[in-house]
């Protein structure tokens, strides 16, 4: 032993390091981080827009009146809501048989004209129809003592008479009929990705909605969405209505877990390359800072394409370090 | 006599002074391969002080940095092989030369003085050039072909052996033992001292060689340590330059106790 001692202490040496590069490399396996690669692709971002429709019944009407009829009596009011055959209004008496009346002269008075024939025949034939119809309904209403009533189960969305006003062109009875449902209406600017599919929650229920093409007025896109379903609602009631979002075509879109943001707020991702190494060729990841273009729930797009970035990983990532990569 | 007339105190102190000068980057290395990563966080200097030292980096770099170890490793397969060779080589060039007359010795040894003068640098293209037609570029053995065969090293054995009396050779030929008998039996024990010199003093040259590597194997994965050293970071520096130079110095240590005693025994 004593006469190779220098053998002996190269031997020793070189074992020693053999173990230490044993332990590196069990190490190194251990110390590194393993990680899931992914690419940038062509997508669109998809997420939940919440807009202001407005909720109206689908079927409203004006109610008609004579002219120049004295409002005798006002049965009902904004908001009332009406059962077939209620009374709305009572006009006067005398006022609407003076306009039956009228109407009669007018009769006499176009049948002559239409008997005695040439070029205003036919249009005095085109007027005693109309005019024929009025007497109907002016007979109709004298045979109800001059109540106007509701055909059916109505609310009263418009009622601006009082007792003793003229029924005149610039005051009106607007009634809606809740039989026939109601729809939601809203506008917005970005139709174009607006898909066919929302949600609106009126009086505690959740409502599922479609509709078609919307409707395009000054910059603005109208949609309207039939309710499959009669609700209880107020004509006009503010309704907040879920949508769902669907953008333009990104080119460069990869999951939002793919981004990690600095301490200021700056997004980047880890982008992996290759690097020969005295013992092979090893994977790094290198920080990258990107411009997030757009964001949803799920994905970000970003403003160029790239390949193998790390969408998951084991532990913490730092510029430069190496790591394990698994496909998945 | 006054105290700094002394010429002893003065020379005491120069040459304290030149030993500082040389031990000084030597001691920093060492004292930054113990230096704690937690010495830069710390505000007084007592705490500084205690939390200075740690083997925090020799753990790093001996159970934690493969690529050290790699390129250790290939510092070894680059080194021994040269060494082995060059000593071989080497010895038998310079008993060659000694035996060779006086005529050819004189020849002989002008063309190894104009080699020898040449710098490495100038030698670096023609080897190249060489290198790659025989297709040896990117391969270990274009750097041991290169680095074992060294002018100076024939020089210094060849002085060597030169120091062996000649009768000796004589009486072994008129003893009928052949030339490589000769060499092998009666000129290498006689040199065995010189070559173990000659062999720590070239292990010591070719464990930090840079050039050579670099420019004949060019491919990262084959670098000797040395090559690699400015990649390391300055944390791990240090005590990578600690561990690399801990070889050599252990075996320059025992073989020069070997060698002392060796001589002792000799005389």
């Amino acid at each position: 032993m004593k006469k190779h001692r220098m053998v002996w202490i190269i031997l020793v040496i070189l074992f020693g390091i053999g173990i230490c590069t044993v332990v590196s490399a069990r190490n190194y396996v251990e110390d590194k981080p393993v990680v899931i690669l992914t690419d940038t692709v062509p997508n669109s971002m998809h997420k939940q827009l919440q807009v202001t429709a407005g909720l109206y019944y689908s079927e409203t009407e004006w109610i008609e009146f004579p002219e120049n009829c004295r409002i005798e009596t006002v049965y009902a009011q904004n908001g009332d809501k009406l059962e077939a055959g209620a009374p709305l209004l009572q006009l006067k008496e005398a006022d609407v048989q003076i306009q039956y009346l009228q109407m009669q002269l007018q009769r006499e008075s176009l049948e002559e004209e239409q008997d005695a024939g040439g070029t205003r025949e036919e249009l005095a034939g085109w007027k005693l129809q109309s005019l024929e119809e009025e007497l109907a309904y002016l007979e109709q209403l004298l045979a109800a003592d001059c109540v106007i009533k509701v055909a059916s189960d109505s609310v009263v969305l418009q009622q601006e008479y009082e007792a003793g006003d003229y029924t005149a062109e610039n005051k009106r009875v607007e009634v809606a009929f809740p039989e026939y449902g109601c729809y939601l209406e809203w506008s917005v600017g970005q139709a174009d990705y607006l898909d066919y599919r929302g949600t609106a929650v009126i009086s505690g229920e959740k409502i599922e909605l479609s509709w078609e093409q919307p409707g395009f007025a000054k910059g603005m896109y109208t949609y309207v969405s039939e309710l499959p379903e009669i609700v209880e609602c107020m004509h006009g009631e503010p309704v907040e209505v879920e949508l769902l979002y669907t953008s333009q075509e990104y080119r460069a879109v990869l999951p939002k877990d793919s981004i990690w943001y600095d301490t200021d707020g700056s997004p980047y991702i880890f982008q992996t390359y290759s690097r020969t190494r005295v013992f092979g060729t090893e994977y790094y990841v290198r920080k990258i800072y990107v411009e997030i273009v757009e964001q949803d729930d799920v994905n970000v797009a970003i403003s160029s394409p790239a390949t193998q970035i790390v969408e998951r990983t084991s532990m913490k990532l730092s510029d430069m370090m190496a790591v394990t990569v698994i496909e998945e | 006599m006054k105290w700094y007339k002394s010429s002893r105190i003065l020379q005491g102190i120069l040459l304290g002074m030149l030993g500082l000068f040389t031990v000084a980057p030597i001691a920093w290395v060492l004292g930054k391969s113990l230096e704690s990563s937690l010495a830069y966080s710390v505000d007084s200097v007592w705490t500084w002080v205690c939390r200075y030292f740690s083997l925090e980096q020799y753990d790093n770099v001996l159970f934690h940095d493969l690529e050290y170890w790699a390129s250790y490793w290939n510092t070894i397969f680059l080194t021994v092989p040269t060494i082995l060779l060059a000593v071989i080589t080497t010895t038998m060039a310079a008993y060659g030369l000694t035996v060779i007359g006086k005529k050819w010795q004189r020849r002989f040894m002008l063309v190894y003085a104009v080699l020898a003068l040449l710098p490495t640098q100038v030698l670096l293209v023609p080897q190249l050039i060489v290198l790659s037609k025989t297709q040896l570029i990117g391969v270990r053995l274009a750097v041991i072909l290169v680095a074992y065969c060294c002018p100076w090293y024939v020089f210094f054995l060849y002085r060597l052996c030169k120091g062996v009396p000649e009768e000796t050779f004589e009486a072994a030929r008129v003893e009928g033992a052949g030339e490589w008998t000769v060499f092998y039996r009666v000129a290498l024990p006689q040199m065995r001292v010189g070559i173990m010199i000659f062999s720590i003093i070239i292990s010591a040259d070719l464990w930090g060689m840079v050039e050579e590597p670099l420019i004949y194997i060019q491919d990262a994965s084959k670098y000797p340590l040395s090559v690699l050293f400015h990649e390391m970071g300055e944390e791990l520096s240090y005590t990578g330059v600690v561990l690399f130079s801990l070889p050599i110095i252990i075996i320059f240590l025992e073989g020069i106790q070997s060698i002392m005693k060796k001589e002792g025994e000799g005389t």
